[in-house]
């Protein structure tokens, strides 16, 4: 089989480098995107200076600034990262439809036919990047995607100066299992703080350790895992990267700053998530048939449950309803999401056949028209849900 | 147990199509798609049901013993359908099977033990109510076609009845539209509410077609979780069903802003014609309703589908009011247009999302409810 070529694109220390550009009098000094300490607030991104003071992505923004007391907190300013990310995933759209977005600052290419090197495709798109937008990123490039995601990791880790790193590192093929073998076991994908434990209890502190016991052994210490383990310590990832289908739909995603297993708070943004499609639904004048959830783990897996209605929707209550129940169905206390979001599809612009005796889905018409009006007048903060109120206050 | 059994051919087919209606289509009760035959009072005796429903005829037929096995009705019907003498012959000799003769005709059809169908209760209906069979009918007929056929919510599958007084009442509704029909009969009623399935409603309305009969017995029988019905030699017990009927009273528009008379064929001619266009889409037919006294309003119908192409229609009537756009589901305004045998039908409206009432001019009492579609960017 010919090898692919895969590219992990990532931003580096994207909402910094936004707020750089909106402010360049924060470029190299210790600066901040977070909640402020007084809400228990926590960092989301650090700048490269501040990096230099242990302050990282996941910190409370206390301890943050206990480490680095002059730090500048910038309070996070969501439309323009959006718009940022819309300009550099366009970028990245040219140079090839297969493109899996991860978050609003990563994704992977498969490039595999394209005649260019992974070397050459990746430096073309930074320099597009680097002009066009004036954001720095860094690319790694291998035959799958673990090894091309580890890469880039790699490679801006390396750099040690308190600038981005902007760098590119490239995997050739063969050298997969060689590249990854010293690296500490905790680059790889699904190994979290505890498992990272247990392999090191089992004296497994590198990658390469791994390789040194075979598939039984894994097997028996880890379950079903401990094959996919091995695997990808050998640099064997056989993923393809998931286009995603922009059939007709309406959706809304969530990239948690950091990894979330609040329950609250992963209910609260399916709700909130909820009430924006179905408002978009009403906006265009549609109904959907279908209700989707998505779901990122903190390990990048990727998962989408979805229902079909009995009866099309454009309600808030009946979106968010179905959304819930499919996250409580896949869900399990204290898992870690990464990343959140809520689509409807099956849409249709057919007129509905209004209920006599469903009082309560007929008010909740109304309610919502009312609202909608009045955010199309007043903005979208005119009205909100009980539920948005604790999250407004901060 | 050896029974021969002599029975009119034309008479036992007919009678096998009676019962037939309630065969079940239960894959896993066989049993239920079979015909329960035996003897009672020296009559033959044909039993069907689904569970729901049971269906009983009694016929003449000669027999010279006991007769109790259950055989498939719908092969026993396709048999003594193809017969073509005036009479049938079938022995029965202890095995649960029958062997039909007929002219040239010799066959044996299998069945199943009579002890494995369900029993269907009997009743002694003397005591019961006899109501004209025609005006029952015609009553079934104006609402049963709005009950739901969808399952989700059981009681809307029924017929709402209602007996006080001398009054006899029938609601069906399926959430979208409801019927009302109301009639005063010459006998007194004891209150009380019930709610039939409207297939068995339904089926009540082919028997009587089926026996012609000009007279029907209504009972309830004390258990309160069943009706019978007799009509001649035919009798159906049917399962009430159990739960709440919404609380129609509460939804009958008071009042109107916008009042249409128009001829009831001109209209229901005019949905037809329009449906052609709307069923592509989602049955939606707009009325513009325009007023103006005798006949100078006008009422027009408009159907768009971005597939099939337009279709408008333009009605002289007499409207009152104000001037309204409302949506329907033009199926339902059909269905509801049937119903009506009076010359001119009345439609009272009050705006684009609120329900309209359809009745014959001159009716309080029969009405027909219709919610309205919701067309966006309306």
């Amino acid at each position: 089989m010919k090898s692919r070529k895969i590219l992990h694109m990532d931003l580096d220390a994207f909402f910094c480098s936004v707020e750089e550009l909106r402010d360049p009098s924060l470029k190299g000094k210790p600066f901040a995107v977070g909640g402020p300490a007084e809400t228990r607030g926590v960092i989301s991104t650090a700048s490269y200076a501040a990096r230099k003071f242990g302050v990282h992505s996941a910190m409370p923004t206390g301890r943050a600034l206990r480490l680095c007391p002059g730090l500048i907190l910038v309070s996070s300013f969501h439309g323009q990262y959006e718009e940022m990310s819309k300009k550099v995933m366009a970028i990245v759209g040219d140079f090839t439809p297969l493109v899996e977005t991860l978050s609003i600052d990563e994704a992977f290419l498969d490039i595999s036919d394209l005649p260019e090197t992974p070397l050459q495709i990746a430096r073309n798109l930074q320099t597009r990047i680097n002009d066009e937008t004036k954001l720095p990123c860094s690319i790694g490039g291998a035959t799958n995607m673990l090894v091309a995601k580890i890469a880039n990791d790699f490679g801006k880790h390396q750099h040690k100066e308190p600038t981005p790193p902007n760098a590119i590192t490239i995997v050739e093929p063969g050298m997969e299992e060689t590249f990854l073998a010293p690296l500490p076991v905790d680059a790889l994908w699904g190994v979290g703080p505890k498992t990272a434990e247990r392999l090191i209890r089992m004296g497994i502190r590198t990658i390469g350790d791994i390789t040194r016991h075979t598939e039984e052994e894994m097997i028996q210490h880890f379950g079903r895992s401990g094959k996919e383990l091995l695997d990808h310590a050998r640099g064997i990832d056989d993923r393809v990267v998931q286009v995603e289908h922009t059939a007709k739909s309406i959706s809304q995603e969530t990239t948690f700053d950091v990894d979330i297993n609040d329950r609250n708070i992963l209910l609260q943004t399916l709700k909130r998530q909820s009430s924006q499609v179905g408002s978009q639904l009403r906006r265009q004048g549609f109904t959907a048939k279908t209700i989707r959830l998505k779901i990122r783990w903190d390990n990048f897996e990727t998962h989408t449950r979805q229902v079909s209605l009995e009866s099309p929707t454009n309600h808030d209550s009946v979106i968010m309803q179905s959304a819930i129940d499919l996250f409580l169905r896949i869900w399990s206390e204290g898992r870690k999401v990464r990343l959140i979001g809520v689509g409807a599809s099956q849409l249709n612009q057919e007129p509905v056949q209004m209920s006599l005796l469903d009082t309560t889905t007929q008010k909740e018409d109304r309610l919502l028209r009312s609202v909608d009006e009045l955010r199309q007048k007043f903005g979208n903060l005119a009205v909100y849900r009980g539920y948005d109120i604790h999250q407004k206050k901060h | 147990m050896t029974c021969k059994v002599t029975v009119q051919k034309n008479t036992f087919a007919e009678s096998l199509a009676i019962v037939g209606r309630a065969v079940g289509s239960h894959t896993h009760l066989p049993i239920l798609s079979n015909v329960l035959l035996s003897k009672d009072e020296g009559q033959l005796r044909l039993s069907a049901t689904d569970l729901t429903l049971g269906v009983t005829v009694w016929l003449d037929a000669h027999m010279d013993g006991e007769l109790g096995l259950t055989l498939p009705a719908k092969t026993l019907a396709d048999v003594v359908n193809s017969l073509v003498e005036p009479e049938v012959v079938f022995s029965v000799n202890g095995k649960p099977e029958a062997a039909l003769k007929c002219g040239a005709y010799k066959g044996v059809v299998k069945g199943i033990e009579a002890s494995e169908f369900p029993t269907i209760p009997e009743f002694d209906v003397s005591s019961g109510i006899s109501l004209d069979a025609n005006i029952l009918k015609e009553m079934i007929l104006n609402v049963a076609f709005a009950a739901s056929v969808d399952d989700s919510r059981p009681v809307l599958t029924g017929v709402l009845i209602n007996m006080e007084g001398k009054s006899l009442s029938m609601v069906g509704t399926d959430g979208f539209r409801l019927a009302i029909c109301k009639v005063d009969l010459p006998v007194t009623f004891a209150k009380r509410q019930m709610i039939v399935p409207a297939s068995t409603l339904k089926e009540v309305v082919r028997i009587i077609g089926a026996t012609k009969a000009s007279k029907i017995t209504l009972f309830l029988p004390l258990t309160g979780s069943q009706v019978v019905f007799r009509c001649e030699n035919v009798q159906i017990v049917s399962q009430l069903i159990d739960g709440k009927y919404p609380d129609y009273q509460a939804i009958l528009p008071k009042g109107y802003k916008t009042r249409t008379v128009i001829a009831t064929a001109d209209l229901l001619k005019a949905c037809k014609q329009a449906s052609i266009i709307a069923r592509e889409g989602s049955n939606v037919v707009r009325f513009h309703l325009q007023p103006g006294s005798d006949q100078t309003g006008k009422v027009k119908l408009l159907a768009e589908s971005d597939e099939t192409g337009v279709s408008e229609i333009e009605l002289d009537a007499t409207v009152e009011g104000q001037e309204l756009e409302i949506a329907f589901n033009v199926k339902f305004m059909q269905d509801g247009l049937e119903a009506i045998t009076a010359k001119n039908v009345v439609i009272e409206a009050n705006a684009h999302n609120t329900p309209a009432v359809i009745r014959s001019t001159g009716e309080e009492e029969n009405l027909y409810v219709l919610m309205p579609m919701h067309i966006d960017g309306k």
